[in-house]
């Protein structure tokens, strides 16, 4: 007996793809910042070659959420408080309530964030130089405020979910953590896949433990949200089932769950239980990419609504 | 307080005539929700005698038709035969998930208290439409933006009374200041107990009535007043369960998850961070132990 | 209006809720202040849903219901005894030589079976002798002196001549004796115990045999009734066209009217028979003649068949020496000035002879069936869409046999495009049809006059779009055109005289259509005043009927409307727009104005006892003020009675009109005063009402030998086969309906986006337990068939519909709302294809509410 009467938001393929794509710039820029922190010289390459991600992902997303707007040309009223708005004050447009008037701020600053990393894998990449960039690309504190952006862009939009009055979507707390883990895991996995390619064993190595522990971690959030579903009575879990309904279902469960994190899991567990021969790290890195782009395909298509009729 | 307006919704006397949902397209004017479908034979749903089924961009108020002839449908039994009908609509909640949500400032909180849409500044994301707990707002695929009942704010501003309101011969429907309304609402909930017909509740509001559901499937169920989201300033008397009437019985604001959600995403990010740092502490040290070992 | 103070509400042939949603509010008003609300209806509707008790009936048994209930309040002995004693004919002598339906197999006495009708004569009054009647020479000299005619209201001596008789001293020698009566009620011959012998076998158990009713909820009703009547308290009853489309539609209202005389519940407060009429101002075009048999005011329509042939012979036939018609002849010869003007006069009988005789029954069946057999060559079709009406395949193939046809309306009807059918074939139609765009209501002026007989003027909200016209000038036009026709001279013209000297003079005075577009837009408002009626020479309007004459000094166009225009301070209006929406009182007398003389409750004497006091504090209403030797109405209505004839006059053998009756009689519209629980005159098949199934029944009656009204009017033609009676091709009842969202044959609202949305297709509704036997689910397609056609339509299945026990058998019942054709936005089958032509002998309306079908899944067409 489903105990929401609400309409669907309608939120399909570009929002997919966008926070899909938002995601992997967020991570590649924590991977990043991950590598700058904990790694040593020898893993910086590999950092500032990832520096070269995050920028170009993040001119496209708002390019695709505001296609998927009903009036694109007005994408600025979410920055710009419009006119028109005259109950609010201020030139600029805040909503501390809404989740997404937060995202879209942090999209908009971390972009410039996006931005210094990229000048600074540039300027390492010895094509161009910016000397003067080092001490602000390199300076914690930027860096710091770096990740926490990164981690609004990449989290906001769980939020978002869990603040709504949606079926499933509105029935916990773990969609924001569930949208961070995934986005984490794959920025990790692009971060993998490049240092696979440059054949920096060492910093792989640490990146492929990383991605286990991050994989780990997001099968716990995933089994918490499982859990949390079916803790509440009041037919949250026969709405997840609900809505898991045509091709989302196996997206999920063989997509997200199995390709995404089951199989990863168990390659990279220490003793490796999936006999794939020797696969290279970077296979593994894509079969997770697949995955994390599965969960977000089956998040946004199993909105459901239970309108009475 | 005093100048708060909304709609007293009486279903005990809602004779299902349709006069306001035709009343408000027409003062709206709101086109066809689906002439295609109308004009093939394919809008007929069989659902009693609702063809137009919920709230919509086109549809901001809607009657809706549940049929309770005897205890069970699927038996012959007819006893204490009823047929509820209700006239739905925007809420205008006091606390209002759609407005909350609105990240551009296109829903407002007007001088009377209801929620108004500024059409010029909706950019269609649809938050609302998935914030909202009643099913009310909706995406208009002709205009790329937001629709609902807008409580006639037009008409308010010069001074006259919702135009569904004014169409209702029954007076199921009655605007007025939100305090008068709930005196009368409650005036009326006392006559009909008093009269045996102790179904009849406000939701919305909690007012402090209670009684038990007198015929229908569930019946002998008790029943009381409700509030959510902090008030409705377009209210109802029942005389069913909410969820008969497709109401929700816990209708809650959004942003109750918002702090909590966000603080389980911190959580989570921080244990990414700490196993982050971890697996690279712990690839170093089997090196640095790998290099110790031999040579 | 007067609902509001009922103590009990029965909705019985009305589904009030739904199709006269406005007024509604009354009854609610009325429950709201704890009167209780029954529906007795095939179907649980949204009236059903807003009342305590819902009741449900076979279609078409509801004299035997009604009939029950009389049985129950007479031998529970609960009737209003001195109500009844007093005020309706219980205690009257019938004729020794009467005999009843029980006695008769279901005649009454007088039945001629080889042409189908009654001789009246064993139904009459026993009576005293009648005064002495003068020899009359032949037409000329009159005997006597003219004796005053009506009293009171009932207007000034209907003295006059015609043709050089003096009819008033002719009238005064046609008095008859008075009515024999024995108040103990207990004379076999009474009314009271014929009656009581008629109705005996009217039983609970044989009403729940009958109706499927289940006795309990019968008994309920009943007790309901009886609880809510008496001197405190007042009960009414709702109908409509549930109640008059049936074969015994006239006698059913009577039955009903029989439990409100015996109730006491007839001109009180809260009381009565409410009749819900039909289009928004049907009432004003029954009052203003659109039968055929009528003129205004209810003035019937010269006949061949009768004693017509002179306007004095008119006259004498017409003029109730004993009634209220006394004044007839001032009405009808007010009547004729106002149609002829100038040149009518008493030497040319007002050129009484130019006006059109009926020569049988010219109503919409039999015209439509002489149609279709090429007797007709044109119809001028204006207000109506019969394509989609009663046997629409039947007249739709009518209207291809005319050689012209004109359509005014909105849209192009169903009608108006008859051959555009599917199954139609152009090719072979020669009609030629002009279609003409009509005006809207809002955009021309005009008056309406609703249900409770209120008549409000009203001006154009805006002008027509287009080339769109009033249908006023379509008509006007068309008189001026003849007019010249005329005036040229045509060879071997009837009527010339009367056309030449119609009174066509409502050209509009300039100001009138300052602002319209179409200047030559008649004036409504100069037909509106010689409807009021005028001093001929002055010119001035009249303020009431009492005023008008029959010399030819007045002129009116319709009695009952004289005194609508009010002269208020210098300014002549309509009471309507006079003081709109002012609150003075529940009658509100001066809002609106119900004719006659703006009373708004009718026989309203009835409301105080014989002495003429309140028969409570409760339901005072009309009472008699000794002091002042006067009767008065607090809350303002007009005294519908002779306002200073004390409730002690005795009866006067000699008086003309109303002085006849006592001043206990308040039904003076009645040739006794009293009210008729026995008609001896008026309803052609019998004197009380008899239970007969509708034509198309599955089952036989279970009371008499006699299964049909044996008067029914049939057309065995062809296209209009019936169903076998009793037969079992077509065990299925099936009743036709409205839907609130629709109006009628739909032109009005099929095409309105809004509401074509709401109700979308044409559906059927069943029972889930006929639906099982069918295999039919809900939202499937089904085919309704009947002898004359099928009709396709979307099934809604719904335990609002129940299968009947009927004489200890399941009987089904479906019901189809009939609004579809296939024109407009929303388009659907025509219900009416299964429907047939058969009528009620008084009225000559149609069956649509009860006959037989088949029902099927499946399409009607591939
Ligand atoms: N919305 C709307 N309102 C209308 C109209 C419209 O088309 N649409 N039409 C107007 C016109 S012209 C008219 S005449 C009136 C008619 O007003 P109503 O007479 O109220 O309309 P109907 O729906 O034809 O019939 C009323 C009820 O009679 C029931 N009934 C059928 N057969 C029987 C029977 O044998 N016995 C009893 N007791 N009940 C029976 C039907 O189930 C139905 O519920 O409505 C007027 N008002
Ligand atoms: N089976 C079945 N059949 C029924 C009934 C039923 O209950 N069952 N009901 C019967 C009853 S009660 C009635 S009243 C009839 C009604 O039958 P109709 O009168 O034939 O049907 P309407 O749709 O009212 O047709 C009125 C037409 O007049 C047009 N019109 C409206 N206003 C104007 C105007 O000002 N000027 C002109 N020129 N045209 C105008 C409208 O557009 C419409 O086309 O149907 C009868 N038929
Ligand atoms: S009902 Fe929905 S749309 Fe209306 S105010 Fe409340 S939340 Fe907003
Ligand atoms: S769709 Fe329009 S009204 Fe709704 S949240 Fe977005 S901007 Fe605000
Ligand atoms: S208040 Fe106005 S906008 Fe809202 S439903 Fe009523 S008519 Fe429509
Ligand atoms: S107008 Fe009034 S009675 Fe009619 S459906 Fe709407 S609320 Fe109910
Ligand atoms: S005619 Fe119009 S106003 Fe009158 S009752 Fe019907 S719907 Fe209401
Ligand atoms: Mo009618």
């Amino acid at each position: 007996m489903p105990t929401k009467y609400v309409l669907p938001p309608e939120w399909e393929w570009p929002i997919t793809i966008a926070l899909f794509i938002a995601g992997i710039a967020a991570g590649a820029y924590a991977a990043m910042g991950l590598i700058h922190f904990a790694g040593d010289k020898r893993d910086q390459a590999v950092a500032h070659r990832l520096g070269f991600v995050p920028l170009p992902l993040m001119l496209v997303v708002p390019l695709l959420l505001i296609v998927d707007l009903g009036q694109p040309g007005r994408f600025l009223n979410l920055l710009v408080k419009s006119p028109a708005a005259v109950e609010r004050g201020g030139p600029l447009m805040f909503n501390s309530n809404s989740p997404m008037n937060w995202g879209s701020w942090a999209m908009v600053i971390f972009g410039a964030f996006a931005a210094i990393a990229f000048a600074d894998a540039l300027h390492h990449s010895g094509r161009v130089r910016f000397t003067w960039l080092e001490p602000l690309s390199h300076n914690i504190v930027v860096l710091a405020i770096g990740e926490l952006l990164a981690l609004v862009v990449s989290g906001y939009s769980g939020v978002l979910l869990n603040v709504t009055n949606q079926g499933v979507w509105s029935d916990t707390w773990l969609m924001g953590a569930l949208f961070i883990c995934f986005s984490e895991l794959s920025g990790l996995a692009v971060a993998l896949i490049v240092s696979d390619r440059m054949g920096t064993v060492r910093t792989s190595a640490a990146l492929r433990t990383a991605l286990f522990y991050a994989a780990t971690v997001s099968a716990v959030v995933l089994l918490l949200f499982l859990a949390s579903m079916a803790a509440q009575q009041d037919g949250s879990l026969t709405a997840l089932i609900a809505s898991l309904h045509e091709l989302v279902g196996p997206v999920f469960w063989i997509g997200a769950v199995g390709l995404g994190l089951l199989v990863p899991l168990l390659y990279l567990a220490p003793r490796r239980l999936v006999p794939v021969p020797n696969a290279s790290l970077s296979l593994i890195g894509i079969l997770v990419l697949v995955g994390v782009l599965a969960f977000r395909y089956a998040v946004f298509f199993s909105a459901i609504s239970f309108v009475q009729s | 307080m005093s100048d708060l307006r909304g709609m007293f919704v009486d279903t005990s006397i809602c004779t299902g005539c349709k006069a306001c949902q035709v009343a408000c397209k027409e003062w709206n004017d709101l086109p066809m929700e689906n002439e295609a479908a109308v004009r093939d034979h394919t809008a007929f749903t069989g659902n009693s005698y609702d063809n137009t089924v919920h709230l919509s961009a086109t549809n901001w108020r809607h009657v809706k038709f549940i049929e309770q002839i005897g205890p069970d449908p699927s038996t012959a039994d007819r006893s204490d035969p009823r047929w509820l009908m209700m006239s739905d609509s925007c809420k205008h909640c006091v606390q209002a998930g759609c407005l909350e949500v609105c990240p551009t400032g296109a829903l407002y909180r007007t001088q009377f208290g209801s929620v108004d849409i500024h059409q010029d500044v909706c950019i269609g994301c649809r938050y609302c439409v998935g914030a909202c707990p009643f099913g009310v707002i909706a995406f208009n695929q002709r205009t790329g933006r937001v629709n609902k009942c807008i409580l006639c704010q037009d008409r308010l501003e010069i001074g006259m009374g919702t135009a569904c309101a004014k169409a209702c011969p029954t007076s199921s429907l009655t605007f007025g200041t939100v305090g008068e309304l709930q005196a009368m609402a409650n005036e009326r909930v006392k006559l009909l107990h008093s009269r045996g017909q102790t179904d009849a509740y406000i939701y919305g509001w909690d007012l402090g009535n209670s009684g038990k559901i007198t015929a229908g499937p569930n019946k002998g169920t008790a029943v009381k007043d409700v509030e959510v989201v902090g008030g409705l300033n377009v209210f109802y008397l029942l005389l069913d369960k909410p969820e008969v009437y497709g109401l929700p019985a816990h209708a809650a604001l959004p942003q109750r998850n918002f702090v909590p959600s966000a603080g389980v995403a911190l959580i989570s990010a921080a244990v990414l961070g700490v196993t982050g740092l971890a697996a690279f502490r712990r690839n170093r040290m089997a090196e640095n132990a790998i290099a110790e070992g031999g040579d | 209006m007067d609902l509001q103070n009922s103590d009990a509400i029965v909705f019985m042939g009305s589904n009030m809720a739904e199709c006269h949603p406005c007024g509604f509010k009354w009854p609610m008003k009325a429950k709201a202040k704890g009167a209780t609300l029954i529906h007795v209806d095939p179907r649980f509707t949204r009236t059903s849903a807003m009342c305590d008790q819902y009741v449900p009936i076979r279609s078409g048994t509801d004299i035997a219901f009604l009939g029950g209930l009389v049985n129950y309040i007479l031998t529970n002995k609960k009737y209003f005894n001195d109500y009844v004693v007093a005020f309706t004919n219980a205690a009257t002598l019938i004729n020794a030589n009467f005999k009843d339906t029980e006695d008769n197999d279901g005649f009454f006495s007088g039945y001629n079976a080889t042409n189908r009708t009654y001789d009246h004569a064993t139904w009459q009054y026993q009576t005293t002798k009648a005064p002495e009647r003068v020899p009359e020479p032949p037409a000329g000299g009159a005997p006597g002196q003219g004796k005053e005619g009506g009293v009171g209201t009932s207007g000034p001596p209907t003295t006059g001549t015609v043709k050089g008789a003096n009819f008033a001293a002719l009238i005064a020698n046609r008095l008859p004796g008075q009515p024999l009566q024995d108040k103990t009620l207990t004379d076999p011959n009474t009314v009271f115990q014929i009656l009581k012998r008629h109705y005996a076998r009217y039983t609970p158990e044989m009403v729940e045999k009958i109706c499927g009713t289940p006795k309990e909820l019968f008994i309920k009703v009943a007790d309901t009734l009886i609880a809510n009547s008496g001197p405190d308290k007042t009960s009414a009853f709702v109908y409509a066209v549930g109640w008059t489309q049936h074969t015994t539609g006239v006698q059913l209202i009577r039955t009903a009217g029989l439990v409100q005389l015996l109730l006491g519940n007839i001109g009180r407060p809260g009381g009565g028979i409410m009749a819900l009429r039909g289009h928004a101002s049907i009432q004003g075009s029954t009052d203003i003649a659109s039968l055929y048999n009528i003129h205004p005011g209810y003035l019937n329509v010269p006949d061949a068949s009768k004693s017509h042939d002179t306007l004095l012979n008119y006259i004498l036939t017409e003029t109730q020496p004993t009634s209220f018609w006394s004044n007839t002849p001032a009405y009808v010869i007010s009547q004729l000035k106002a149609w002829f003007g100038d040149n009518a006069t008493a030497d040319n009988d007002y050129f009484y002879d130019t006006l059109p005789k009926i020569t049988g029954d010219h109503s919409h069946l039999p015209v439509m069936v002489e149609m279709s057999q090429g007797k007709i060559q044109g119809m001028i079709l204006t207000g109506q869409n019969p394509a989609t009406s009663l046997n629409a395949a039947f007249q739709r193939n009518a209207m291809s046999k005319l050689k012209w046809l004109v359509v005014l309306d909105f849209y192009e009807t169903e009608s108006s495009v008859f051959w555009k059918h599917a199954d139609a074939k152009p090719g072979d139609i020669q009609t030629e049809v002009f279609f003409l765009p009509a005006a809207h209501v809002a955009e021309k002026d005009g008056s309406m006059t609703q249900t409770q007989r209120t008549i409000q003027y009203h001006h154009k909200a805006s002008d027509p779009p287009g080339d769109a016209r009033s249908d006023l000038f379509f008509w006007h036009d068309l008189g001026l055109r003849l007019k010249k026709l005329y005036a040229a001279g045509r060879p071997g013209a009837k009527n010339v005289e009367g056309i030449k000297n119609m009174t066509l003079d409502y050209a509009p005075d300039p100001a009138e259509v300052a602002d319209w577009i179409h200047k030559d837009e008649p004036s409504a408002f100069k037909i509106f005043k010689e409807i009021n009626g005028f001093d001929y020479k002055t010119k001035a309007p009249l303020p009431s009927f009492a005023n008008l004459l029959a010399d030819g000094s007045t002129a009116a166009g319709a009695w009952i409307y004289t005194g609508m225009l009010q002269l208020v301070n210098g300014q002549l209006v309509n009471r309507g727009e006079m003081l709109p929406g002012k609150n003075d009182g529940w009658v509100s007398p001066n809002w609106g104005w119900a004719w006659p003389a703006n009373r708004h409750q009718l026989y309203n004497r009835a409301s105080a006892d014989p002495a003429g006091n309140p028969w409570s504090a409760k339901k005072k209403y009309t009472y008699w003020d000794a002091a002042a030797k006067t009767w008065k109405n607090d809350p303002g209505d007009g005294i519908d009675f002779a306002p200073t004839k004390a409730p002690s006059t005795p009866a006067n053998p000699t008086g003309i009109g109303i002085a006849f009756h006592d001043g206990a009689s308040p039904f003076l519209l009645k040739k006794d005063g009293k009210g008729w629980l026995f008609a001896y005159e008026g309803t052609v098949e019998g004197p009380i009402p008899t239970h007969y199934e509708p034509w198309e029944s599955p089952v036989k009656n279970l009371l008499y030998k006699q299964d049909r009204n044996p008067l029914t009017k049939i057309y065995d033609v062809p296209g209009n086969k019936y169903n076998e009676f009793a037969g079992t091709q077509f065990p299925t009842v099936i009743t036709t309906y409205r839907v609130t969202e629709h109006h009628l044959s739909g032109t009005m609202t099929r095409w309105l986006p809004w509401l074509a949305e709401l109700m979308p297709d044409l559906f059927v509704e069943l029972s889930p337990e006929l639906a099982k036997e069918k295999g039919i689910a809900n939202g499937d397609y089904v085919r309704v068939t009947s002898e004359r056609g099928v009709t396709e339509a979307r099934a809604l299945v719904t335990k609002r519909l129940r299968p009947l026990v009927v004489n200890g058998q399941t009987l089904h019942q479906v019901g189809m709302p009939w609004h579809w054709g296939y024109q407009g936005i929303a388009t659907g089958d025509i219900a009416n294809n299964v429907s047939s032509f058969v009528a009620d002998p008084n009225v000559s309306i149609h069956e649509g509410k009860a006959f037989t079908c088949q029902i099927e899944k499946g399409r009607a067409r591939a």
